[in-house]
């Protein structure tokens, strides 16, 4: 993403002139979202890129049940500067009582003030928060507590950058499940007491969130489509469009990242899966072009069969494998 | 004689080729300053009378320019209109 300029230059009454500069980032001109890929490790990563090409961006997490990196060397995302790609990660606070008290637990702010020193200048970065937290409300903490440390974890980035400079290039948002968020099907958890389409930000948050994503993914092989899920209410189920995943992404006012999305292969033959994938892509771009203050930024495939009975990898998959390729190849074209 | 201190404002930080820009400022100045205007007299008894008035003396501020360029110091992308009443500065983010 560029950065522009705004020169203000003027002068007083007595003859004094000044010049104030002012820093201002700009979209990129391009329609295409940035394509990456999330792997269940290292060595998925090299396999991928040795099959496919070597993607944009590339997915990892951090947290949860395992140990907080202390510092990028030691992070999951140590080898993407190298390679080129822009990371696009997560923590999940584990430390000192988690994010039901991360703003006021100097032990969780100091590690995420250090975690920041450590990282590299000029590398771009995505940086989330307990990603997905509509599978964790109420249990482990409640919508105000999720929104008060990412507000806070977002004013720790702003102070990192404000000491680093325009060099650090780290981005801070939310990622959420988007269409089920927002499905009033979806009575399972996370919808009560917080209600179907009781998700949002006030003016005063959002001043600490960089962009905004979410987590679409085609789990059945009756799901038409990822803009489908996305642009029609109830995750497509419903053929109104009042309350849909987009308008609701769209009103933050803010670019946006597709953590993860996927198409299961499950009931569905190759073609149909391949078919999907490169439909996905297509309408990101026909999204960017028609909304270029949301634009979707970037989206990483998950290529990582770690739910039970689910497949979204393509390696196996000659048609799938072949659109896969297809649209990381187009994204990274000029 | 000394330069005024110029805080401008972005209505944001990020924004999308060809979307619209505005910037607002306050300006503030050393040489402004509080003096006293005195006031002596006295009447025809010899009586005298001094009385002070406070007043200010501003030193205005006017914004001359406001220009978007492609990096600090590079090439002139596009400029916006000023309105030194409003203290208020419109564009266009430049599409390249």
């Amino acid at each position: 993403m560029p950065n522009y300029t705004v020169e203000f230059k003027g002068h007083d009454s007595t003859g004094n002139a000044v010049t104030v500069n002012k820093t201002i980032s700009v979209s990129p001109t391009t329609a295409k979202p940035l394509l990456g890929i999330c792997t269940s490790s290292d060595t998925t990563w090299a396999s991928f890129v040795s099959a496919m090409t070597l993607p944009q961006a590339r997915r990892t997490f951090e947290g949860g049940g395992a140990t907080l990196p202390t510092t990028f060397a030691t992070s999951k995302a140590k080898n993407d500067p190298a390679a080129g790609v822009m990371t696009v990660t997560s923590f999940k606070p584990n430390q000192d009582g988690g994010v039901a008290t991360f703003p006021t637990s100097t032990i969780q702010k100091n590690w995420l003030t250090n975690y920041l020193n450590s990282w590299p200048l000029n590398h771009p970065t995505r940086l989330c928060g307990w990603h997905e937290p509509g599978d964790n409300m109420p249990g482990s903490f409640t919508f105000a507590q999720y929104k008060a440390f990412i507000v806070a974890a977002g004013q720790i980035v702003q102070q990192v950058r404000a000491a680093r400079g325009p060099q650090f290039l780290v981005e801070w948002g939310p990622i959420w499940e988007g269409p089920y968020d927002f499905d009033s099907s979806n009575t399972g958890y996370g919808q009560t007491p917080y209600g179907p389409y009781d998700w949002s930000w006030t003016a005063a948050e959002l001043q600490y969130i960089d962009w905004v994503g979410f987590d679409p993914y085609l789990w059945s092989a009756n799901d038409a489509s990822i803009e489908r899920i996305c642009t029609y209410d109830d995750s497509g189920h419903l053929n109104t469009q009042t309350r849909t995943t987009m308008q609701k992404f769209a009103s933050f006012g803010k670019k946006m990242i597709i953590g993860e999305w996927g198409v299961t292969s499950n009931s569905q033959a190759d073609s149909a899966k391949a078919a999907k994938i490169t439909a996905a892509y297509n309408w990101m771009k026909a999204w960017n072009v028609a909304h270029p203050v949301t634009p979707i930024e970037a989206a990483l495939y998950f290529h990582y069969n770690v739910d039970a009975n689910v497949t979204w990898e393509v390696l196996s998959l000659p048609q799938s494998k072949a659109a896969l390729l297809g649209i990381l190849n187009d994204a990274k074209a000029a | 004689m000394s330069s005024p201190v110029l805080t401008p404002t972005t209505n944001k930080s990020q924004y999308a080729p060809g979307e619209a820009i505005t910037a607002s400022w306050v300006a503030t100045d050393p040489d402004n300053a509080n003096l006293t205007v005195e006031f002596a007299g006295h009447d025809s008894q010899g009586n005298a009378v001094v009385v002070n008035a406070a007043i200010t003396r501003i030193d205005n501020f006017t914004m001359d320019t406001v220009k978007i360029l492609d990096a600090p110091g590079g090439a002139v992308l596009g400029s916006m209109t000023v309105n030194n009443a409003a203290r208020t500065a419109s564009g266009v983010v430049p599409t390249a």
